[in-house]
């Protein structure tokens, strides 16, 4: 589904922040991307989403680039940022019709899947609502609803959990999980490793712009030699080298 | 701390901001020479809207009516800000000064702004009422009545802090009709009653006056319209200048989005939500209603071929100019970005918004023009310019600036 290979990119040309970033997310899959702040996640994210150009390696969603066929790449991805961000002219429901239409969702099956997902975030009273009236907590489910709404090939999803209420948390993971067996590529940054260690099927550890463990938790045990560590562990020992 | 001195220093740098965008606008091109022709034309037209007024018209009524307006919106500026329920509360006791330094700075302004439409309403007030001196002895009675206004309008302010706003808007009501009450009598020289009359807002002023001691500050109220009074001059600067920096408050509208719905149930993603933002983003759609309110005073009241042609492609050209600012993908959260949608199709739909929104100006313009003495067939050719203008402008000229800018 995802491919990246030898990603080196940044926000300048003489300073790059990630250096030959190689990874793959098959469909039905769950890859956690983790690191300190500062390790290049955010970056490498960008980068798959088009929103850097790299300096070298390539980013395939589908077997196409986002430079041979723009419409197709992005038609396959899904976005949920760390960040709220929202249009602040349109409502809650105003947003969902809006990617609706931007991703060529029939009506029907838009209003459907609208309001079920309305439902399990508990936000169909202020469904008519502008987001600005909102906690951050519910601002992050618009973000949510939104990238849900489309059941995309490839979801990327950067710290899905800040601001969310314990209820809503588990709302995601289990919808993560649902996206999941539904054969949806998940490529996801966090910082909850318990929460990734749980359920993530592979990682990508970067650190300082590069990966340092990759694969199940298995093989990162084995590449660091520490047998029975948990991830936190891995990590930790990682990020102190 | 001395707080009439955080009153100047907060006053002066509002005061340095507003010169800097002034001298931006100024500065700007053809903005003074719009201006001039605009006093211009509203001023022929003024002239000529008095030689057209039949003598039964209650003119005493319409300046009673118009002087009430200002004496009564007389709101204390006072620049507080949302961090000062939190700062200055401390020195809730030490605000006296602060306040009685807004009282006189805002005072100062009503004053001004009394004068000027007085200035504005004496050509009217000569043409039946009376000559420059009865006049002159009217305002400087006003100017009175202003400073009472003033003080009042503070006194109520106060009051909400424990007082319903149903009870307050009563006693706005009550002061708008002693103000047209009393402005009505000085008008129409009824000097006796006018000057008896003076003893209401007196004993007004001493009943409201026992009725606030010890009251808390407003502090939310006040922080609340500062932000309102702001974004209100922004959105007037947002006329001349590009304001990027500011966030313009949100207006819902729901009737022109629910006609919208039932009018293109089908719209594109783009046209949904660009036409959602012209309605609802600060002060666009306002903009171009108040263009539609000036160009047909202008063409109502100077029909002449030339003019309503001009004001058209001119009028045409100010909506077009502010409208771009809707298309800049900046403007709007990074999702936007990674729709599935080309640049050509974003820029497809919103040419169709300003083609469609200045083709119904120029039809409305000719509509209006056809209630004038302006042959029909001038008004089609008029309306052919309007609409060739803003084809040019919509599938040319504005595509071409979206592309630069992105």
């Amino acid at each position: 589904m995802l491919v990246v290979k030898d990603l080196t990119g940044g926000y300048s040309r003489h300073q790059p922040v990630i250096h030959q970033i190689s990874l793959e997310v098959q469909p039905a899959e769950i890859v956690g991307l983790i690191g300190v702040n500062g390790a290049g996640k955010s970056t490498t994210i960008k980068h798959i989403l088009g929103l850097l150009t790299p300096q070298s390696g390539s980013v395939t969603v589908q077997g196409s680039t986002l430079q041979e066929n723009p419409v197709q790449f992005r038609s396959h991805l899904a976005y949920i940022p760390e960040v709220p961000q929202f249009y602040e002219e349109l409502t809650l429901w105003e947003h969902l019709e809006l990617t609706a239409r931007a991703y060529q969702i029939p009506p029907e099956e838009f209003k459907q899947r609208a309001e079920y997902l309305l439902d399990v975030f508990r936000m169909k009273k202020v469904a008519k609502w502008f987001p600005h009236t909102f906690s951050k907590g519910m601002q992050q489910k618009i973000m949510l609803l939104c990238a849900f709404l489309v059941e995309p090939s490839l979801l990327i999803v950067d710290e899905p959990f800040v601001g969310l209420d314990p209820l809503a948390i588990q709302a995601l993971l289990d919808l993560l999980l649902q996206r999941k067996k539904a054969g949806t590529a998940i490529l996801m940054s966090t910082h909850i490793l318990t929460m990734a260690e749980k359920y993530c099927d592979r990682f990508v550890l970067l650190h300082e712009g590069r990966v340092a463990l990759y694969g199940t938790l298995e093989d990162m045990r084995k590449q660091i030699g520490l047998p029975n560590a948990s991830l936190e562990e891995l990590f930790i020992q990682v990020v102190k080298d | 701390m001395k707080t009439e001195q955080l009153f100047i220093q907060r006053m002066s740098s509002s005061w340095r901001q507003a010169i800097r965008i002034i001298s931006l606008i100024i500065g700007g091109g053809g903005t003074p020479i719009v201006v001039g022709a605009m006093v211009i034309f509203l001023s022929i037209a003024y002239s000529r809207f008095l030689l057209w007024l039949p003598k039964d018209v209650p003119i005493s009524y319409a300046i009673a009516f118009l002087l009430s307006l200002p004496l009564t919106f007389s709101r204390l500026r006072t620049w507080i800000q949302p961090a000062d329920l939190t700062f200055l509360l401390p020195l809730e006791t030490k605000m006296k000064n602060y306040f009685r330094y807004s009282f006189i700075y805002s005072t100062s302004i009503h004053l001004i702004r009394l004068l000027l439409v007085g200035f504005i309403l004496f050509p009217l007030y000569q043409l039946r009422l009376g000559n420059t001196t009865s006049f002159g002895i009217t305002i400087i009675l006003l100017c009175l009545l202003q400073v009472w206004n003033s003080y009042i309008s503070w006194l109520e302010d106060r009051l909400t802090s424990f007082q319903s706003s149903r009870y307050v808007h009563t006693l706005l009501f009550f002061r708008w009709l002693i103000n047209g009450w009393i402005s009505f009598f000085l008008l129409t020289k009824h000097e006796w009653i006018s000057l008896f009359s003076f003893v209401v807002p007196i004993l007004h002023l001493f009943y409201l006056r026992s009725m606030i001691s010890g009251y808390p500050y407003p502090w939310m109220l006040l922080s609340e319209r500062e932000r309102k009074t702001l974004m209100k001059y922004y959105s007037i600067a947002g006329w001349f200048v590009d304001l990027p920096h500011i966030r313009f408050p949100v207006k819902e509208r729901k009737w022109l989005t629910w006609f919208l719905e039932k009018l293109a149930p089908r719209q594109k993603a783009f046209s949904y939500l660009y036409w959602r933002t012209f309605f609802r983003h600060g002060d666009l759609f306002a903009i171009y209603l108040r263009i539609l309110l000036w160009a047909t005073v202008i063409i109502l009241f100077l029909p002449n071929l030339w003019i309503i042609l001009a004001t058209l492609l001119f009028s045409i050209w100010l909506i077009a100019i502010q409208l771009p600012q809707i298309a800049l993908l900046q403007r709007y959260p990074l999702i936007t970005q990674l729709y599935p949608i080309t640049q050509e199709e974003r820029i497809s739909c919103f040419s169709r918004m300003c083609w469609l929104l200045l083709a119904s100006f120029t039809l409305m313009m000719v509509m209006v023009g056809a209630m004038t003495v302006v042959p029909v067939l001038y008004l089609l050719l008029i309306g052919t310019a309007g609409c060739l203008l803003g084809y040019f402008l919509s599938y040319v000229y504005i595509p071409k600036q979206i592309r630069e800018k992105s």
